[in-house]
């Protein structure tokens, strides 16, 4: 391949930026998708193992607060 | 001009828009636009080449078909009704905890927090998980505590095309992985490519092309290629050939025994043999029998033969590996006996929908060692 060292460096480089964007995206992607797909769409404070004590937490709070 | 139709009844043409295909070979569309004019132009132009191509294609596929041949599966999944019967894949040592989190069913999207701890080889571990899958769309993303991510995206085109991607993701250089395949299943046959680590600049990497085609209505064989690259003056390729007989015909072309759900829902007692031969000298024959629909039996026999070479003495070597699956109604027992002296077992009970609770363990008899496993899967819906 007619390819010159400078351009398989910028290749190169460029690949590490996709894959650094790959690994530090990759799973807010695949949440992203997931909640704006879901039927029905989930609350977003029951997000999670500890967003049961959250919402339990925040509703009683709303409760006593009015 | 307006070309005669002609009908291509194996050809999905119906399904496929006419903007995405270039070939030509589909009937204009009746709109007259300039894309259309254009199209019916290339149509008429090809369309002494394509069609007896096509015609011939087709009546091939047509005399396939009058021998009863069906879709074999896949090359990847030759074994995988003994895999799914077999312990190996399935224990675990030390503890461990599943909680899931389902945010919606249909379609899937669950998140996933896994612990595990006090295994005697690995150290202990935590990682979360997130789940997207609809029926043409599986995304699957995992990060663990060192900050590794793994993530499989599948995509299908059609019914017969499926794209997957699948990598491991470090900070550490040269520990990531990427891995891209290809499916295609023909009506007799199924095609899979298949890179890893492919690098554009030399194209260098690990390529492999497998091959499975049904010759009779109960054998297949095939072929895998395993192309080695890793720098560009070395290429290596190695071949392994496959065979798969089956017990029944599939009922019909449309529902292969492949399937899990075809041979699942089998009244007879259904079974499926392979052999895989490798080029190194090893053999791997599965037998696996469906004995009752709750009752699944798979043996395994692996035979390494190696010649006396410059790499020292010839070697002769087997394992015989017999596994049974019972699935109750709230719970999966898996046992195994291997010819190296090794005992296993595994229970999954599921106490209710949402909880289960799993206990393994594994004596080598030779070595006089074993390990143990424990294990909870909890799920909560918020539906």
């Amino acid at each position: 391949m007619a390819l010159s060292d400078e351009t398989k460096d910028r290749i190169n480089a460029a690949i590490g930026v996709g894959k650094n964007i790959v690994t530090y995206g990759w799973i807010p992607f695949v949440i992203y998708v997931g909640y704006t797909r879901s039927n029905p769409q989930p609350n977003l404070i029951n997000f999670g193992e500890a967003g049961l004590q959250w919402n339990w937490y925040v509703n009683s709070f709303v409760s006593v607060a009015y | 001009m307006a070309a005669a139709a002609p009908s291509y009844p194996a050809h999905n043409s119906a399904s496929i828009p006419i903007s995405t295909e270039k070939s030509g070979h589909l009937p204009p569309h009746p709109t007259s636009d300039a894309t259309s004019g254009y199209l019916s132009a290339l149509y008429t132009l090809t369309h002494p080449v394509t069609h007896p191509l096509v015609n011939t294609y087709t009546r091939f596929e047509k005399w396939k078909d009058s021998f009863g041949l069906y879709q074999p599966g896949t090359a990847e999944n030759l074994t995988k009704e003994i895999k799914q019967t077999h312990l190996t894949n399935f224990l675990f040592d030390g503890a461990r905890a599943d909680l899931t989190k389902g945010l919606s069913l249909n379609p899937a999207f669950q998140v996933t927090h896994s612990f595990s701890l006090a295994s005697a080889t690995a150290p202990p571990m935590y990682n979360f998980g997130a789940i997207y899958a609809d029926n043409k769309t599986f995304l699957q993303g995992g990060v663990d505590h060192t900050g590794s991510v793994t993530a499989r995206a599948n995509q299908a085109w059609s019914a017969v095309d499926t794209t997957k991607v699948q990598a491991q993701l470090t900070s550490t250089p040269g520990h990531s992985m990427i891995q891209v395949e290809h499916d295609h299943l023909g009506p007799h046959y199924s095609l899979n490519l298949r890179t890893i680590n492919p690098s554009v600049t030399d194209l260098t990497g690990i390529h492999m092309v497998s091959f499975l085609h049904s010759v009779t209505p109960r054998l297949a064989l095939g072929f895998e290629t395993l192309i080695q690259h890793p720098q560009p003056q070395i290429l290596e390729t190695s071949t392994s050939y496959l065979a798969k007989l089956t017990s029944l015909p599939a009922p019909s072309p449309g529902t292969p025994i492949a399937a899990t759900s075809g041979i699942n829902t089998g009244a007879g007692k259904q079974w499926i043999a392979t052999a895989q031969l490798q080029p190194q000298g090893i053999l791997q024959t599965t037998y696996y029998q469906k004995l009752t629909p709750a009752v699944d039996v798979g043996l395994d026999l692996q035979a390494m033969v190696t010649p006396a070479g410059p790499m020292g003495p010839g070697k002769r070597e087997a394992t015989a590996t017999l596994g049974a699956k019972y699935e109750f109604r709230m719970a999966t027992f898996r046992g195994q006996v291997d010819s190296q002296g090794k005992v296993g077992m595994l229970l999954e009970q599921r106490f209710t929908p949402a909880f289960a609770f799993l206990v393994g363990g594994e004596i080598d008899h030779w070595k006089g060692t074993s390990k143990i496993g424990l294990g909870v899967m909890i799920e909560s819906s918020s539906l």
